[in-house]
């Protein structure tokens, strides 16, 4: 951990929290040239308002959405529907935008809060259901992309942001404690399933975010589901197996603190202790690990990160593959989303990597993977924070049991 | 024929009969409607993002899924695009699509500024129009199969909803035991958020893609709902529901693969007119009483499908 620097004492500031993400978003705006923000997508509710999202199907966050109205020269946000109790918010009745009859209310009290910026004024708009097209909602109002305003707001992250992350990290990285001590040959997914989730409720985190991932690796990519990659299948839906001594078990699970995620990543095996082929993955990943933590300074452009982690496994890695699935990528970021910018090593391509830079705020999950063809591999994720000389863990801190750490 | 195709039929017959050539969609449950595909639930709607296209023509299919597994046999490999972090792939994904380019009318079941400029792009001659309503009329009235999903997922949420309201300790801790009792049952996924205040449970789940769900109150009254539940017959418009409705707070809506129409309350529903064939969620709540059953509309009584563990 080159880099590193001491982690500060993360403590959650809600009040902090909602002033410096609110003044961050107005100043965008401006930035945007957009006279109002009206925003459905939940975690863009949840960035605006503090109203967090539910933890629940699709179906039902859809029927039940609320509405965030951010206008330029308003000092709070405006909320239609959600709990708006202890919310610094202008609070309004609910709408229900996926209906036809919602919609027109939608309609009807956007007209009342926008004032003169529903006609011809320019405002941002993350999405719309069918509900609110054939309703005409905004029909007359210049409409920009509001995921363009947010995406630049949440790519840099506040202290209490950070102290989301780091909080969801920990308690979910606790919850799996208990879970690794269930996995013995015999059980079955959903029995970890289940004491993870129950584990996740005692840690006060009541918003899974994932259906929690405890897939059962075949040990050649030829004896898993086929890929458009040709590479490994990774995270699948995979019902409800039974798992016996030896197997290769990858483990990826997200859950929400203060509307903020986790993302927990590790390998177990099943009932005895990692073979020696299977030691060797975990310490070529580890090999990747401290080179791309090493890589992780503001200035330093995504692509030399990647080669960094590249360079690391290249004595074991004569295709020159990079050690990373292909499907994913070397670090995503983390925050009110469980994958948002930054994006290292995705299919965006080269250009892409070498034209960005990291930068003071950014957060990093970290996921390499190594692979040998018969023996398995090893997988983990950790995240950090970019600071002004280096980076601090989030969470952090949780073995890497069954293997074990050279010495 | 297996479920998934009978319900890609009922999809593809509904959107042809609206003139719809193309659908571009990204919302799961419609995903899950037309390809049967299982993938990774997550909590939450996405942003609008082309995840399945279906020409309503050809019935071509193709899925955004890295993966065959949980893909069924009818999809194949090359009609599977991998995961992508890339608006270009897309764009270039979508133009290579059969049909688009010629397309008159492309379906969307949601829609996004950005996701908007790029479908002009594909379909330059194309009207795009929204049609999940479209799709939620193909869906309203369940095959015998899909009510027995329904079924199956309610023994799950009762499952939850028996360990809750058995529990000693304090809300967090019943929660805690619904949530895992649930697991152990066959649904790690919920529908909506479960609900456990002193003695209300309400607990839904997912699974196999279909909703089932149980509210109860702990020596409630058994007949909070009754009269509710009886006035959902064939022909019932949302004024029957409204008499027939305890004074409170009450929603009867469609209840399949997750959240559906028909939406029925106080405000809303007009000119909703239930049929057989429908399963819906009623619930009300009068004070400190709650009371949700799952139903299904038949041509006589309706049947209650969820059930109550002992």
């Amino acid at each position: 951990m080159n880099s590193a620097t001491a982690a500060p004492v993360l403590e959650l500031d809600v009040g902090r929290l909602r002033r410096e993400r609110y003044a961050k978003l107005q100043a965008q705006m401006a930035a945007d040239g957009l006279d109002a923000l009206v925003l459905l997508h939940g975690p863009h509710v949840a960035y605006a308002t503090d109203c967090l999202p539910e933890a629940a199907d699709a179906t039902h966050v859809a029927a039940n959405r609320p509405v965030a109205v951010v206008l330029a020269d308003e000092p709070q946000p405006c909320l239609l529907g959600g709990d708006p109790d202890g919310l610094d918010v202008d609070a309004h009745p609910a709408v229900w935008p996926d209906i036809d009859e919602g919609a027109a209310d939608l309609s009807a009290q956007l007209d009342a809060i926008l004032g003169q910026h529903a006609h011809g004024g320019r405002v941002g708009i993350d999405l719309m259901s069918g509900a609110m097209l054939r309703t005409g909602v905004l029909s007359s109002a210049e409409i920009a992309d509001a995921a363009n305003t947010l995406a630049a707001v949440k790519l840099h992250k506040t202290i209490d942001e950070l102290a989301c992350i780091h909080q969801a990290q920990v308690r979910t990285s606790r919850a799996m404690a208990t879970v690794q001590e269930a996995l013995v040959p015999g059980v079955r997914r959903s029995e970890l399933a289940a004491v993870f989730l129950r584990r996740l409720r005692e840690e006060g985190i009541d918003a899974n975010m994932i259906d929690v991932i405890f897939q059962p690796m075949a040990r050649r990519m030829a004896d898993g589901p086929r890929t458009t990659t040709g590479h490994l299948a990774f995270p699948t839906w995979s019902g409800d197996p039974v798992y016996a001594e030896g197997d290769l078990i990858w483990v990826d699970a997200g859950s929400d603190y203060h509307g903020y995620a986790s993302d927990f990543g590790r390998t177990w095996v099943v009932g005895r202790p990692p073979t020696p082929a299977e030691q060797r993955c975990f310490e070529r990943w580890l090999a990747v690990m401290d080179a791309t933590y090493a890589a992780i300074v503001p200035g330093a452009t995504f692509a030399e990160v990647c080669a960094a982690a590249t360079a690391a496994d290249a004595p074991h890695r004569p295709d020159g593959d990079p050690p990373w699935m292909p499907h994913f990528y070397l670090v995503h970021g983390v925050g009110v989303e469980s994958a948002e910018m930054p994006f290292l090593g995705t299919d965006n391509g080269p250009d892409f990597d070498a034209a960005h830079t990291l930068e003071p705020g950014m957060v990093m999950v970290l996921e390499p993977a190594i692979w040998e063809d018969g023996t398995g591999g090893y997988r983990a994720e950790e995240i950090v924070a970019v600071t002004d000389n280096g980076w601090i863990p989030l969470g952090g801190g949780h073995p890497y049991d069954p293997f074990e750490m050279p010495t | 024929m297996s479920l998934h195709l009978q319900r890609r039929t009922r999809a593809i017959d509904a959107l042809a009969a609206a003139g719809i050539d193309f659908l571009v969609c990204g919302r799961q449950d419609h995903i899950n409607y037309i390809t049967g595909a299982h993938q990774l639930w997550t909590a939450g709607a996405r942003p609008f993002g082309p995840v399945c296209t279906l020409n309503t023509a050809t019935s071509e299919i193709f899925l955004l899924s890295t993966w065959d597994e949980g893909v069924p046999d009818d999809i194949d490999l090359d009609h599977l695009h991998g995961i992508t972090w890339s608006g270009a792939i897309i764009y270039q994904r979508l133009v290579a699509t059969p049909g688009i380019a010629e397309a008159n009318r492309v379906g969307i079941d949601a829609w996004s500024p950005g996701m908007a400029g790029l479908l002009s792009a594909v379909a330059p001659n194309a009207e795009i129009v929204p049609a999940d309503d479209i799709l939620a009329q193909a869906r309203r009235t369940k095959l015998p199969s899909e009510v027995d999903a329904i079924q199956a997922s309610c023994a799950v949420a009762a499952a939850g909803a028996a360990a809750a309201l058995a529990h000693p300790g304090s809300d967090a801790q019943r929660l805690a035991a619904g949530v895992e009792a649930m697991a152990l049952a066959g649904s790690s996924t919920p529908a909506a958020e479960p609900r456990v205040e002193g003695p209300i449970v309400d607990f839904s789940s997912i699974r196999s893609h279909y909703e089932g769900g149980l509210g109860r109150t702990a020596n409630g009254d058994p007949e909070l709902t009754a009269g509710l539940i009886a006035a959902c017959v064939p022909g019932a418009t949302a004024e029957d529901l409204r008499r027939a409705a305890p004074d409170g707070e009450w929603l009867v809506r469609g209840c399949g693969m997750g959240y559906e129409p028909p939406v029925i309350n106080t405000r809303y529903g007009k000119g909703e007119v239930l049929e057989a064939d429908i399963v819906l969620s009623v619930g009300a709540s009068i004070g400190a009483d709650h009371r949700r059953d799952i139903v299904l509309v038949t041509e006589t009584t309706p049947e209650i499908l969820s059930l109550e563990t002992a």
